[in-house]
């Protein structure tokens, strides 16, 4: 089949789209003749507050887990100390635990969204935009091999300075 | 006022200055509407839809550097999916109801009287996958070039370009076909 379309092209050029009926024009004049909202990026909190939550308790893991698996190594050493004869096959579950240690952290960005323009305040134009990461925390042993992955969702909602030209 | 002088910011400056917002609106609103209606569920759906990019526009980025033409393209888009998932909380009550409703007409009748082929090729269009369906209108309405359809879609240009010559060719291909 050719794949010359200039006749259909031309045919379809001929059709009108329909015209904007009156209605939207006038619910347009209104919304234009409203001084524009002007949300402070403290009215904002709604689509900040979450995400900022889940990173700051994401933060907060990641701190820990060196003290959490220190924790757990020292309890292993102690009852190593105890009881020499003891091997790390019948060690406790927390001993076990305790020998995965975190070895990487990855983020991936996977989601990029420019949400517009927003006022920072009354005079203030700037773009917001949001990013979609996936963050991966892997834990091993480095003696048994056994590794833990933990993925979680995070997004960060930054804004760029507009001026205008 | 051809799209060529929306890709040109100074003459659109100059231009929007000089004419009322409603000019440049009923003379570019059609085919963003057409443009709005491949991505909403009806017809109410894409007026929202460009009257939420339009004002946005209007106010804060047509001053701003680039082409607003593709700013406005994106900013309707980015509207419509806004929309689409707002919208689907909807009940199944409201889908049926919309699903009932009359089509509406995506272009004007035809004044020579061929207004049957007009409804043959809108609904030939109509038809087709809405990953063709909105690189035709954009092609053919919008003026857009496949780079910039691309930009639009999130996809490199060569694609758009395919799915221009599949929607093109099912197209012929239905309006050639005898009538059922």
């Amino acid at each position: 089949m050719s794949d010359d379309f200039t006749d259909l092209e031309h045919e379809l050029q001929q059709l009108r789209p329909r015209a904007v009926p009156a209605p939207l024009v006038g619910r347009v004049a209104k919304d234009l003749a409203e001084p524009p909202r002007r949300r402070g990026i403290l009215a904002e909190w709604r689509t900040w507050i979450l995400p900022a939550a889940a990173a700051a308790v994401l933060a907060v893991t990641v701190t820990s887990i060196p003290f959490i698996v220190r924790e757990g190594a020292i309890t292993q050493e102690t009852v190593a100390a105890r009881a020499p004869s003891d091997s790390a096959g019948t060690a406790s579950p927390s001993a076990q635990a305790a020998r995965l240690h975190p070895v990487r952290a990855t983020n991936v960005l996977y989601d990029a969204v420019d949400e517009g323009i927003v006022y920072l305040d009354a005079d203030t134009p700037a773009q917001r935009m949001r990013l979609s990461y996936l963050d991966t925390i892997t834990w091993e042993n480095p003696r048994g091999g056994e590794s833990l992955q933990w993925t979680v969702p995070r997004e960060e909602i930054f804004f760029v300075p507009v001026t205008a030209n | 006022m051809h799209r060529d002088d929306l890709n040109d910011g100074s003459r659109m400056e100059e231009s929007s200055d000089h004419e009322p917002w409603t000019q440049w609106l009923r003379q570019h609103g059609p085919r963003l509407l057409l443009l709005a209606r491949q991505w909403t569920r009806s017809a109410a759906d894409a007026e929202d839809v460009v009257q939420d990019a339009f004002v946005r526009f209007w106010r804060h980025q047509r001053k701003l550097p680039g082409s607003p033409f593709a700013l406005l393209v994106t900013s309707v888009r980015r509207a419509a999916i806004d929309l689409g998932r707002r919208e689907s909380r909807r009940t199944a009550r409201e889908e049926a109801a919309l699903a009932g409703e009359p089509a509406e007409a995506w272009f004007e009748p035809e004044m020579d009287g061929n207004d049957e082929r007009r409804a043959a090729l809108e609904a030939a269009i109509r038809a087709l996958p809405e990953a063709q369906r909105e690189v035709i209108v954009m092609k053919i309405w919008n003026e857009m070039t496949f780079e910039e359809i691309g930009r639009a879609l999130d996809c490199p240009a060569n694609t758009a370009a395919s799915r221009y010559r599949y929607a093109m060719a099912a197209l012929r291909r239905e309006l050639n076909a005898p009538v059922r």
